[in-house]
């Protein structure tokens, strides 16, 4: 674009791109062809080479690694000047100071050359900034620093004065701003004939949950030369639910408007339901846009140079915002509404079922109630059952089968309930309602499912299928329950009352215990007592024996014999009632020929008693004189007494 | 023989005889016991109103009256653990629930309420299991009153004395039986007993906590500034091991043992 020795003079040219400054290649010849120029334009190109030279040989002539030179100083306030830091030496990390009273139009530009001077080669960097001298007054213009071979080097700091603009720079800079405004008008108009967006809503007025689209559009002069186009601002819809289509790809049509021919893409599409009644906006969008203009000289000859007016007509890029207008939307309220009304707009159907309705208890049921129609289904809540007590619900789930597209939103809702039957018997579901606001008619419909009679048989205990994580197999049981009520007859008593280690433990103790020991005792007394009646009896038996025989021996020897026979059978009788502990009254000769066996007497002397006392007996009562010799029958029985003594002894 | 009749006649008078003087004292305590709570019979039947009609914090305030002057009874701990439950006190319902069941450990009620309250605690702690059968028996000798035991262990003893009476005077036949059987009541009375001690200590001896508050932290020491064990919920129920100035030395229900603010819990 700019070429220096360019042989043609134009005065026509007007438009100078500054922009192009940041599209500067960082080489030498580049930089200084800028900088050419821009002193020819600035009117100080008689500086140029002066500046070449001083800065191509400052290094040397001053013998300073890192310099830096302010060009030109001092500057015109609104001027553009440039800053230098030249390295004579291999750096690195350069490390610019913060031009902080200037703005920064561009830079850093690095270049490099290399230079020979008495024979040596040495490099040269240069770091150039252009700066634009925003107020008048003294700045400075810190040092920048370099690293050479680790150590950090500093370039001198430079005052730059900025002087007030000269009348003659004053004027021209009105002049120019007053161009560049003119021809961004000028281009505004035209472009905004030949490329503008629209929104479109398919509905002027709405009701709260009616389904509106709203669709963004953006036109396109086919002569217009669209350098870029992106969207800036997204919109946004404050008081809508949304589901929005953006376009991946713009497919342009053709559409004739106006007599010219115009590209015409939709960008977006926006599903929109209003929440709220009242004025809501839809939002704009913006796209920003740079169309590119043919320019044509006029007549400003200010800028008259050999260099510019190269051409008779130019193109320049401008910036264009694109915008909608926001649209705004009337929302109507819904009439008041019954309690079932949970804000469902459109035309739906309703639909229930139950999986069984044979179930046991504590064995799950599962009740599945389906929306379906056209409207706003995706803001549709769970609907409320009525359930007969003894069932428990859990939260219900939602499944979504809901297209959205661009006539709305169709398809379906499915609320899927777990019932949990917990008591026997038979139970009516009781019909659910589903109100909803019909807006072709303009009001509400309700809708009524089925009921469902549900025979709960009795389950077994372990069907628990339902069992919260949280709590074990032994909680379930008591799961949905309420606590059983208070106790309304109570005595009051005092129940912290423990008889253990009391008075009255030790009581009760005792009690049965002493009346074991008094039992035990009074027990073997008598135990004692008649034994020893008997033992005296039978160790007295044979004192008693030997005293009536003796008694028996006085008898024989006075020759009273039935006397003798008396006292001799008393006293064997005596003995054996005494000795066997059996009353004389209960004793015969067989009782007596057992017991004393079972004893161990020996069968002779048992034969001699009993004879013995046969004989005595014959005697006594048959008056006859026995043949027995009495002395023998009383040798006979003291034989027998002593006998038997001896044996049991 | 006639000595021997008349001797164990004279004793069976004595044996009633000391009943009934058991028995009068007995009643007389009990007598006592109704005069007292005369007055607070009405407070209590307060309550019971209040509950009725659904104002449980004015139940609680007529039942919290009489559990604070000192009647222990556990249908007064039951009720107003009740109404703690209602009021959505859940870790004071527990403290009462367990309170009510340390006195009547038989009542289904209780036990009933209890496992209730328990679902609506945030902890659910996994337990260290005992050894399954002497958990079993644990809670089978828990399930009766030290009381109970006491009596059981009573009537053994009589069971106990009685076959030994039988087997003095009894005739051979009957005598091995009732020696079998002496022995046999004679070793249960001796376990009842126990058992009796056993759930008297159980009984008598605070030995559980409850958290009331809706959280706390237990603590590794008995420091404020100490470092957390855990977070314990809401009617958490706790063994107390030591007690030590306003800190107290818990056992979790997992085994894990910590300290904490005494101000945060109940015991039981």
């Amino acid at each position: 674009m700019y070429i220096l020795n360019s042989p043609k003079y134009n005065k026509n040219q007007t438009i100078i791109n500054y922009n192009s400054f940041s599209n500067f290649k960082s080489n030498l010849y580049t930089l200084l062809n800028y900088l050419l120029n821009f002193l020819l334009k600035t009117r100080l190109y008689s500086f140029v080479f002066v500046f070449i030279f001083f800065s191509l040989f400052s290094i040397n002539l001053f013998g300073q690694q890192f310099t830096t030179f302010v060009n030109p100083n001092p500057v015109q306030e609104g001027e553009l000047f440039t800053v230098t830091f030249v390295l004579r030496a291999e750096g690195s990390n350069f490390n610019p100071p913060k031009f902080s009273n200037f703005t920064i139009i561009s830079g850093p530009s690095t270049s490099s050359e290399y230079s020979f001077v008495n024979g040596r080669t040495s490099r040269q960097v240069k770091y150039t900034y252009t700066l634009k001298a925003d107020k008048k007054g003294e700045y400075n213009i810190d040092p920048a620093s370099v690293k050479i071979e680790d150590a950090v080097i500093k370039s001198n700091s430079v005052k730059v004065s900025v002087i007030e603009a000269s009348q003659a720079v004053k004027e021209r800079r009105n002049k120019e701003d007053e161009e560049d405004k003119s021809l961004a008008d000028q281009a505004n108009k035209i472009i905004s004939d030949n490329l503008y967006a629209k929104v479109f809503v398919n509905k002027s007025n709405a009701i709260v949950g009616e389904q509106l689209v709203a669709t963004y559009k953006i036109y396109i002069n086919e002569q217009l030369n669209l350098v870029d186009l992106s969207m800036s601002k997204a919109p946004s819809f404050i008081g809508f639910w949304t589901q929005s289509f953006d376009e991946k790809q713009l497919n342009y049509d053709r559409e004739v408007i106006n007599g010219s021919a115009f590209k015409v893409a939709t960008v977006k599409k926006v599903v929109l339901l209003p929440q709220k009644s009242g004025k809501l906006v839809i939002d704009a969008m913006d796209f920003k846009s740079v169309v590119r203009l043919r320019t044509t000289g006029g007549g400003g000859g200010r800028r008259n140079n050999m260099f510019n007016d190269f051409f008779n007509d130019s193109y320049k890029d401008f910036p264009y915002t694109v915008t909608t207008q926001p649209y705004n939307l009337m929302v109507k309220e819904l009439p008041t509404a019954s309690s079932n009304f949970k804000g469902a707009v459109g035309e739906f159907k309703i639909e229930a079922w139950v999986d069984r309705t044979e179930t046991t208890t504590n064995d799950p049921i599962t009740l599945k109630v389906k929306i379906s129609g056209v409207g706003n289904l995706k803001l549709i809540s769970p609907l409320e059952l009525k359930l007969p007590t003894g069932f428990e619900s859990y939260e219900p789930k939602t499944i979504d089968n809901i297209d959205v597209n661009l006539n709305g939103m169709s398809g379906n809702v499915i609320f899927e309930y777990l019932l949990l039957p917990r008591n026997q018997g038979k139970f009516k579901i009781e019909p659910i309602n589903f109100t909803y606001f019909n807006n072709k008619i303009n009001d509400y419909t309700d809708l009524v499912s089925d009921e469902f009679i549900i025979n709960v048989k009795k389950g077994k205990a372990s069907d628990n299928n339902i069992i919260n994580n949280s709590t074990n197999k032994e909680d379930a049981k008591y799961l949905g329950q309420d606590i059983r009520f208070i106790k309304l007859n109570s005595k009051l008593e005092d129940d912290d009352y423990f008889i253990f280690n009391t008075m009255l433990h030790y009581l009760m103790l005792l009690t049965p215990a002493l009346f074991g020991i008094v039992f035990a005792y009074f027990y073997k007394k008598n135990i004692l007592i008649s034994n020893n009646s008997i033992l005296l009896k039978n160790k007295r038996a044979n004192k008693v024996a030997l005293h009536r025989l003796k008694l028996a021996n006085n008898y024989l020897k006075e020759n009273k014999l039935e006397l003798f026979f008396d006292e001799t059978n008393k006293a064997l009788w005596g003995y054996v009632s005494d000795k066997l502990s059996i009353p004389v009254s209960e004793l015969n000769k067989d009782i007596i020929n057992k017991k004393l066996v079972g004893l161990g007497i020996k069968d002779e002397t048992i034969v001699m008693l009993i004879t013995t006392i046969n004989d005595c007996e014959l005697a006594r009562y048959s008056n006859l004189n026995s043949s027995k010799n009495p002395q023998d029958i009383y040798l006979f029985a003291e034989t027998v007494i002593t006998e038997i003594e001896g044996t049991l002894k | 023989m006639k000595l021997t009749n008349f001797n164990l006649l004279h004793k069976y008078i004595c044996l009633i005889f000391l009943i009934n003087i058991i028995s009068i004292n007995f009643n007389s305590n009990s007598v006592f016991a109704e005069e007292l709570n005369q007055n607070t019979k009405v407070i209590f039947e307060k309550g019971n109103d209040f509950y009725k009609k659904q104002n449980y914090i004015e139940a609680i305030n007529n039942y919290k009256l009489l559990a604070d002057n000192g009647i222990k009874n556990a249908d007064l701990f039951f009720n107003l653990a009740n109404s703690y439950y209602k009021n959505e006190e859940i870790g004071l319902s527990i403290v009462y629930y367990e309170k009510a069941l340390l006195l009547k450990p038989s009542d289904e009620d209780i036990y009933f309420n209890l496992q209730i309250a328990n679902l609506k605690t945030v902890d659910k702690f996994n337990t260290v299991e005992d050894n399954p059968i002497t958990k079993s028996i644990n809670s089978y000798i828990y399930s009766f009153h030290s009381n109970t035991w006491v009596y059981f262990s009573i009537g053994l003893l009589i069971f106990t004395i009685s076959f030994i009476i039988i087997l003095l005077l009894g005739n051979k036949k009957v005598r091995s039986l009732s020696l079998i059987m002496s022995i046999f009541s004679l070793t249960a009375f001796v376990i009842f007993t126990f058992f009796a001690y056993y759930t008297y200590i159980n009984q008598t001896s605070n030995k559980f906590g409850v958290l009331v508050l809706t959280n706390a932290y237990v603590k590794f020491s008995p420091d404020e500034k100490s470092e957390n064990l855990i977070m314990i919920h809401e009617g958490t129920k706790f063994e107390i091991i030591e007690k030590a100035s306003n800190w107290i030395k818990i056992k979790l229900p997992d085994g894990n043992i910590g300290w904490i603010d005494y101000d945060n819990l109940l015991e039981i």
